[in-house]
């Protein structure tokens, strides 16, 4: 069996390609079934967040990586030269390092950020929910998100690591206790406003408004997230609604007054209210901030939250990676005896069938030995039978702690003429 | 039988050691030991065995004595805030509150036993027992709320500074803590009201002298705490002022407990008495 990873990321692709391969939820059943149909894999699983699409597999086909770039290739609209230059392929113990990295959020563009992990779970229970992963696959992403979970716990990669998305939740859920309660506003209907509404929502936020100048485009981004969208008239109304209120409009000037908010609070009898300002120029005017139980915050002050402690988390990465050598090795040496084991298994079976076979017809011939003479011969039998086996088993074992351990294994396998079933069946799928 | 007094001292130090555990689970590291996170419910369950034990030995309710008063106060902080612990993301509170029950203990534990609030034999006493327990439950409320507010406050001020620190993700948030004042504001307000009645219907028999200074001061922190129900049910404001009048009933209890203070042990002849009290 080989393990490998198969993928791109903000490292090594622009948006505009990997917005390309970029998979959703509901999408990601289907990719999942077309690929094991389409390749010879036994297990695959899909991370596709914005960041980065991975494809991992387990295969009995060493170059099944080619496949998966020819699939990722046909999916995207690429030409196999146009994408190949932008994709990693990592095997074995590197696929294994790799996943661990991007689970403790090494490898993500926010050192530590949170939301990866969550990514990880995603895609694992969607890989095994529709049956893609298998045995080896189902193990890896379980170790990997423990250990996504311990880089947080155990060292201080994780502290004060956020999206701007994730740090408007952070700081809505400082205000209120129970987002699920509560309504969001979205004024303008970009990207960013879409990203920021929909860590909201993957937190709890069930109510959701969306007003624009162009009705459609609320209409549109509302159906998004079973929202409702508010005509730009109307936007008093919402407002007082509201609790969590996101601008990002294109209006030149404030289109929020200290005013406006002003009488929004009487309204909502000062209940807190929290404005996130992410528009360039300012949708929300300076003082606004200053009012009881006004939040404001704004893409400045959101950055700067991001930003703070960026270099104590960079200083956090060795002992992360300390951490996943160590889990790593304990996937890779579970990985390698899971080959191993049925090869050992097998060889003895074989080996005492023969050892069994031969002593009956012993026995018939030497009747009349005693019971305890009897006994003495099949003891020997039995400690040659240990001790001719003793070295090819000390052997297979090496085998499994060494890089190229399944080509050694299949020579074993052909060396003792034991084959399994499992081979036997991919073998059929490599013939077709 | 063990040492009640013994015990009493033993769960001022686990108190202590809660307080540093609660401070170092917000600056330093989240993942505490298990045995650590324990220490608040076992110095809790002492201190419960320790003041039952005390007035089983006394024959009398907890708190008789100022002393076992106090003591009886630091456990119901305690108590009532493990309790709320369970359901609710409050974790930082804990500082203040075994903070505060730490320092409640060690007063309890320093200051003479033998100042009684209720003249014995208390049996006869029906109504000074039933004002004692209600009022001091009421303070326990109270300050419970009050260390809500002073969270809140803090809350706010670093939310609206933007001071995203550390320390800021482990306060509690504000409609949390909002309701959790409002919720032991009701609680204490109700407990207060019947240890009032009781203590007027206690007073026409005995000791009116002593409680006419500090009655009014719970005359005036049943008004404030009035005017927060009415400001938080009536106008629904939350955050600066209904804080406000948090603080300021927090102060009326406070300067009610310096009265009693001040009225007891200057009753007590024998505190001044340095004589007769080293003796």
């Amino acid at each position: 069996m080989h393990l490998m990873v198969v993928g791109l990321s903000h490292k090594t692709a622009p948006i505009e390609l990997r917005e390309k391969l970029f998979f959703s939820e509901q999408q990601l059943p289907t990719i999942l079934a077309n690929l094991k149909d389409s390749t010879a894999i036994s297990e695959c699983a899909i991370l596709s967040t914005c960041n980065r699409t991975e494809v991992y597999i387990c295969a009995s086909d060493p170059g099944a990586d080619t496949s998966i770039k020819t699939f990722l290739s046909r999916i995207g609209g690429f030409s196999n030269e146009e994408l190949t230059p932008k994709l990693y392929v990592y095997r074995s113990y590197k696929a294994a390092a790799h996943l661990f990295r991007v689970a403790s959020g090494v490898d993500s563009m926010v050192i530590g950020e949170q939301q990866i992990l969550g990514q990880v779970k995603t895609a694992y229970a969607t890989a095994s929910k529709h049956g893609a992963s298998g045995p080896v696959l189902n193990t890896l992403f379980q170790q990997a998100i423990t250990v996504g979970k311990r880089a947080r716990t155990e060292t201080e990669i994780a502290r004060g690591a956020f999206s701007i998305g994730s740090v408007a939740v952070q700081l809505a859920r400082s205000i209120f206790e129970e987002l699920s309660e509560r309504t969001v506003l979205v004024i303008g209907a970009g990207k960013m406003a879409e990203l920021t509404i929909t860590h909201l929502v993957s937190c709890g936020v069930k109510s959701v408004l969306v007003a624009n100048r162009t009705h459609e485009k609320a209409e549109h981004l509302a159906s998004e997230f079973n929202g409702q969208a508010v005509r730009f008239d109307n936007l008093l109304t919402a407002l007082m609604k509201a609790d969590i209120i996101i601008t990002s409009t294109g209006a030149p000037e404030p289109i929020i007054s200290r005013n406006l908010v002003l009488s929004v609070m009487r309204a909502r009898r000062g209940r807190p209210i929290f404005f996130i300002d992410i528009a360039v120029p300012r949708d929300i005017e300076q003082t606004v901030g200053l009012i009881d139980n006004v939040f404001a915050y704004n893409i400045d002050d959101l950055q700067k939250v991001v930003e703070v402690g960026e270099v104590a988390r960079r200083a956090e990465i060795a002992k992360v990676e300390a951490l996943i050598a160590e889990q790593v090795d304990e996937f890779m040496r579970w990985f390698r005896m899971r080959d191993v084991v049925p090869i050992i298994a097998d060889l003895q079976k074989k080996y005492e069938e023969i050892c069994d076979g031969e002593m009956k017809k012993l026995r018939r011939k030497l009747e009349h030995l005693s019971e305890d003479e009897w006994n003495a011969i099949v003891a020997a039998a039995r400690s040659i039978l240990r001790k001719v086996m003793h070295q090819p088993l000390t052997f297979i074992k090496q085998c499994a702690e060494s890089e190229d351990s399944s080509d050694r294994l299949s020579f074993l396998r052909e060396l003792f003429g034991i084959q399994v079933d499992e081979l036997k069946a991919d073998e059929k799928i490599d013939g077709s | 039988m063990p040492d009640n007094s013994l015990l009493i001292k033993l769960a001022a130090v686990l108190f202590g050691l809660a307080g540093v555990f609660y401070i170092w689970r917000v600056f330093v590291c989240e993942t505490i030991g298990r045995l650590a996170s324990s220490i608040p419910i076992i110095g809790s369950i002492i201190l419960c065995f320790g003041v039952v034990g005390r007035s089983i030995e006394m024959q009398q309710v907890p708190f008789t004595n100022l002393s076992g008063a106090l003591a009886f106060m630091a456990l119901a902080l305690a108590a009532i805030y493990l309790l709320m612990e369970q359901r609710r993301r409050i974790g930082a509170l804990g500082t203040f509150v075994f903070g505060m029950a730490t320092i409640v203990l060690l007063i309890s534990i320093f200051m003479p036993q033998q100042i009684n609030l209720i003249p014995l034999p208390a049996p006869a006493n029906l109504w000074g027992m039933i004002h004692f327990g209600a009022s001091l439950l009421a303070c326990v409320a109270f300050t419970l709320a009050f260390f809500a507010s002073i969270t809140y406050m803090l809350q706010e001020y670093m939310l609206k500074r933007k001071q995203i620190t550390r320390l800021q993700r482990h306060l509690p948030s504000l409609d949390m803590m909002d309701d959790l004042a409002y919720r032991m504001v009701t609680l204490g307000f109700l407990l207060l009201t019947v240890g009032i009645i009781a203590g007027v219907l206690w007073v026409q028999s005995t000791l009116r002298e002593i409680l006419i200074s500090k009655g009014i001061w719970f005359l005036i922190t049943w008004l404030v705490y009035a005017a927060y129900l009415h400001v938080r049910v009536v106008r629904g404001w939350q955050g600066k002022w209904s804080n406000r009048l948090l603080v300021l009933g927090f102060a009326c209890i406070f300067a009610g407990f310096v009265s009693i203070f001040v009225a007891y042990l200057g009753a007590d002849s024998t505190y001044f008495n340095l004589h007769r009290f080293e003796r």
